[in-house]
């Protein structure tokens, strides 16, 4: 087990390096080639009719240098634990970060946990009634989730909670420490429909794998001594049938994480996903790479986390 | 145009503003619970069209003047569709940062409000006192000497001086993003600012490369000098903190998500200060800032699109309606002139303006006739080469001031053919017509280009190619700034700016700082720079504006450009409680936080949230 781990963690370093060396291509190679830069973006129509200031702009934020140069420079700061400012701010990016990822972990697990609530069980019934309407219904109910996207599901819930009952989500942004009661009234229906859309496919997973897990030999055995029907499901069917349900929610954990800014921007959360887009929007480079490193750790730590539950999961896998 | 042409029948509003995915989820929303579709077939049995108007008449805000009874305090509650680049309005390479520092950083001038009626870029003193002009290249400021900076280390109420000015001025020249309309350079001969200096400590002087009759108004522009105090350089970051000269200060500041100002009491016209502060969240998304208006959690709504102005006035009848004023953007198409094209003829751009049928156009994208069918008093205007909310500047098209080449505005395709015909123009003109199809100028900005080709194809006398460029990679270079180095006809947006000098200037005179922009011709026109120069040199106010109907009057006979077609007044809707609203009127929104936000109060006996 420990060498797998240590395999692992070499693994993941090589991938962290190759994830930090496409995206600085892209977005200082590729994109300014084809597209635009940084300064042409933010300055826009203004910059192009003064290229002095263009130029000097270009020079101050460290854009003209050599880019290899650049990005060994940037890599080792990260490795001492600093992962730059922003181009146009100046804003430490870990502090931005640290500000901002409790909100979106929260959302993103709160998200997830819902979800799972709600989905894990519909999934045990839709295979215990297997092919009987209340199978029929929660998979049609499952589809109709996974149709609506849950942004969309957003704005309809504020059009109609204002249309309706005079209602709108509060706007002043509180963290957990500072009030918890206008905190979980901010945060709760986001991160309900954060894990509202996920959560229609594992239904489908769940379902799928308990209708496999019930027509092994063990389950036919554990019917045949007797056992009632919810110590066979609970028992021995359930825990056997969670180990892809481990891997779909492990490795959706970090884009649940990612994938907020729709949510953050209509609730006015203070998240990373806003982050993110905005700095991809200004082509603030220091932060988009800083950003993506994190992202890929998270990706690259949950699938370490869910291959490594496995034998908790399943004692006949060993590493 | 008669009623059941193909136009009418096809530039239906509703399918010419809906029809596009890009109008957003939250139109969407709205549409499927029926808020947005005032067509309702359910809807009560119609008034007379007298009624309705004494009806809106009943309603439409009267801008009373309530500051009699204003009560201090209270904190107002509106919002903001986009972040700030940073807070340092002299060294942001966007805009965001000045709209944000006119709010705390002062200026020398500011724009005089109008009082119940529109603004009409009357400037008086802001941080200066007094200007004189003892010779036409030469204008002094005359600092008041109450002014202090905000009580916050390193300026601890520091008066505010002229070395603040200077400093302030030093690093707009060098890093301003706007510098190019004032300043003069090395790159930039024209610019009208020579020098600055400080004889003493209450006294700036600007040294003019030649007499410039905007500059003092300039002086208010939120987007060219705002004062900081010279300790912005090494004392604190102004990219993230600021330092307060005026009445209001950035107390807090979460980025992506809100902003709040709160009031100076070092200001030292605090007693004119009404409120206590503004919470600003930062909500980008239409339909989330719609739900908080509706949930009066906002208490206006600048950005209510004009289609959902009647049916939400209906759901909420307590909401206050008023009628804003003219806008001063006149967007453009303009043309391809290298060799060959057909547009280097000034007949054939004549002809293309005439294809355009100016009133169907404003009332596809204003509203116009459901308004009028609601009773709503809503005013319809063409834009010359100006835009016709530069009152005072403006020629109506329409109106006899243009003489004769006013015909140019109006739609006629049979004298377009006969024009095309006699430049000798083979017809259908086969070209192409581009404009970008991405956001950057609004969500409703394709459409407006749309409607032209589907005017300008209409007439049978043009047969376009739709080309949609990038923005970054396509547009900018390859069209917007080519200087007519492109084929066909383009479709484009324009910058605002506080006087009509800067607009006449940076996109028609040869010389301006818009110069690579397309429409002005490889080689300019020679009576066009004069007048443009005669205008901006003329410090008789009458006669300048002479100068600028002179103008008006002989491109709208060269047709450098097609101006866009036009624009109707706009409705806004706010809460009872907002006292003062919209009586004491900015001429520039970002540029008037010191006048207007500070005459507006909390009435609490009107509150209902």
């Amino acid at each position: 087990m420990g060498r797998y781990v240590i395999q692992r963690l070499m693994l993941a370093g090589v991938t962290l390096v190759m994830v930090s060396v496409l995206v600085f291509s892209l977005i200082r190679v590729v994109v300014p080639f084809f597209y635009a830069d940084a300064v042409d973006i933010v300055a826009g129509e203004y910059g192009r009719t003064d290229e002095a200031r263009a130029d000097a702009l270009r020079d101050e934020y460290g854009l003209s240098g050599n880019l290899i140069g650049q990005y060994f420079k940037w890599a080792a700061n990260v490795l001492t634990g600093d992962l730059g400012e922003s181009l146009f701010n100046g804003r430490s990016i870990s502090g931005e970060i640290r500000d901002r990822v409790v909100v979106s972990f929260e959302l993103g697990l709160v998200g997830l946990v819902s979800g799972l609530l709600f989905s894990v069980p519909m999934g045990i019934a839709a295979a215990v009634c297997q092919d009987r309407w209340p199978d029929y219904i929660l998979r049609t109910l499952a589809i109709l989730i996974n149709a609506l996207p849950g942004f969309w599901l957003a704005i309809l819930i504020l059009t109609f909670g204002s249309l309706w009952f005079n209602w709108a989500p509060p706007l002043k942004f509180k963290y957990l420490w500072e009030d918890p009661v206008q905190h979980v009234k901010i945060m709760a229906l986001p991160a309900l429909l954060i894990g509202l859309t996920p959560s229609a496919g594992i239904v489908r997973i769940v379902r799928t794998q308990m209708l496999e897990v019930m027509r092994q030999d063990y389950i036919r055995t554990a019917q045949a001594k007797g056992l009632n029907g919810r110590a066979v499901i609970f028992g021995h069917a359930m825990r056997n049938s969670l180990i892809p349900v481990v891997t779909v929610v492990g490795l959706s954990l970090p884009n649940l994480i990612a994938g907020t800014a729709i949510f953050e921007a209509i609730f006015v959360l203070p998240g990373m996903g806003q982050y993110l887009v905005s700095s991809v929007g200004n082509l603030d480079y220091p932060v988009i790479m800083s950003t993506n490193l994190i992202f890929a750790v998270l990706i690259v730590t949950a699938n370490l986390l869910v291959d490594l539950s496995y034998p908790l999961l399943d004692p006949r896998i060993r590493y | 145009m008669p009623s059941d042409t193909y136009w009418n029948r096809r530039l239906n509003r509703r399918r010419a503003l809906l029809g596009a995915g890009s109008a957003g989820m939250g139109v969407a929303a709205l549409g499927l619970v029926g808020c947005g579709d005032d067509d309702d077939s359910n809807a009560e049995p119609t008034k007379p069209l007298e009624e309705k108007q004494a009806e809106v008449k009943s309603f439409l805000w009267d801008r009373k003047d309530t500051t009699a009874q204003a009560v201090k305090g209270s904190i107002y509650q509106t919002y903001t569709t986009a972040d700030a680049t940073n807070l340092d309005p002299l060294s942001s390479p966007s805009f965001t940062a000045n709209a944000w520092g006119s709010w705390y950083y002062p200026r020398l001038m500011t724009y005089k409000p109008g009082y119940r009626v529109a603004a009409n870029g009357e400037y008086e003193g802001y941080l200066a006192q007094g200007v004189e002009q003892p010779d036409p290249t030469t204008v002094t400021f005359k600092l008041r000497q109450n002014a202090v900076w905000e009580d916050k280390a390193p300026l601890n109420k520091r008066p505010i001086d002229a070395d603040d000015v200077v400093f302030s001025w030093k690093k707009f020249a060098e890093k301003g993003q706007s510098r190019k309309d004032l300043v003069k350079l090395p790159d930039n001969p024209t610019g009208p600012v020579e020098s600055i200096s400080a004889p003493d400590k209450n006294t700036v002087v600007f040294k003019l490369a030649f007499p410039y009759a905007p500059f003092v108004s300039a002086m208010a522009y939120s987007r060219y000098l705002q004062i900081m105090p010279r300790e912005s350089e090494g004392g604190y970051d102004p990219r993230n903190e600021t330092r307060s000269g005026g009445p209001w200060i950035l107390s807090n500041y979460q980025r992506s998500v809100t902003f709040e100002i709160r009031k100076n009491p070092n200001f030292w016209d605090k007693d004119r200060v009404l409120l206590d502060g503004f919470d600003i969240p930062i909500i980008p998304e239409y339909a989330a800032q719609l739900a908080q208006f509706r949930a009066k959690k906002l208490w206006t709504f600048g950005g209510l699109r004009q289609e959902d102005v009647i049916s939400t006035k209906k759901d909420l009848p307590d909401l206050q309606v008023d009628s804003n004023a003219q806008g001063r953007t006149a967007w453009l198409t303009y043309f391809g002139l290298q060799p060959g094209s057909p547009f280097l003829d000034p007949r054939v751009r004549q002809a293309a303006s005439m294809l355009i049928d100016r009133d169907t156009w404003i009332d596809t994208f204003y509203n116009v006739s459901e308004f009028k069918k609601e009773g709503y008093p809503i005013e319809s205007r063409w834009h010359s080469h100006i835009s016709a909310g530069w009152e005072g500047f403006w020629v109506d098209p329409r109106g006899s001031d243009m003489g004769a080449n006013g015909k140019n505005f109006v739609q006629n395709v049979a004298e377009a053919k006969k024009l095309l015909d006699a430049a000798g123009v083979k017809t259908p003109i086969e070209t192409d017509i581009a404009w970008i199809s991405t956001g950057q100028y609004g969500v409703t900005f394709p459409k407006h280009a749309e409607v032209i080709k589907g005017m300008l194809e209409e007439s049978g006398l043009f047969k376009l190619k739709q080309i949609n460029p990038d923005y970054q990679t396509d547009y900018l270079p390859k069209y917007y700034f080519a200087k007519g180095d492109f084929k066909g006809i383009a479709v484009g947006a324009s910058t605002q700016f506080p006087e009509v000098d800067q607009y006449l200037f940076a996109y028609y005179h040869t010389q301006g700082s818009r110069q690579k922009v397309a429409f002005q011709g490889t080689n300019g026109d020679a009576k066009s720079d004069k007048l443009i120069e005669q205008q901006r040199q003329e410090l008789d106010a009458k006669k300048r504006m002479e100068l600028i109907k002179e103008w008006q009057r002989y491109v709208a006979g060269t047709m450098p450009m097609i101006p866009y077609p036009g624009q109707a007044n706009t409705f806004s809707l706010f809460w009872p409680w907002v006292g003062n609203y919209g009586v004491f009127r900015a001429w520039d929104v970002e540029s008037g936080r010191d006048r207007t936000e500070t005459a507006i109060w909390f009435d609490k006996s009107k509150y209902t949230g």
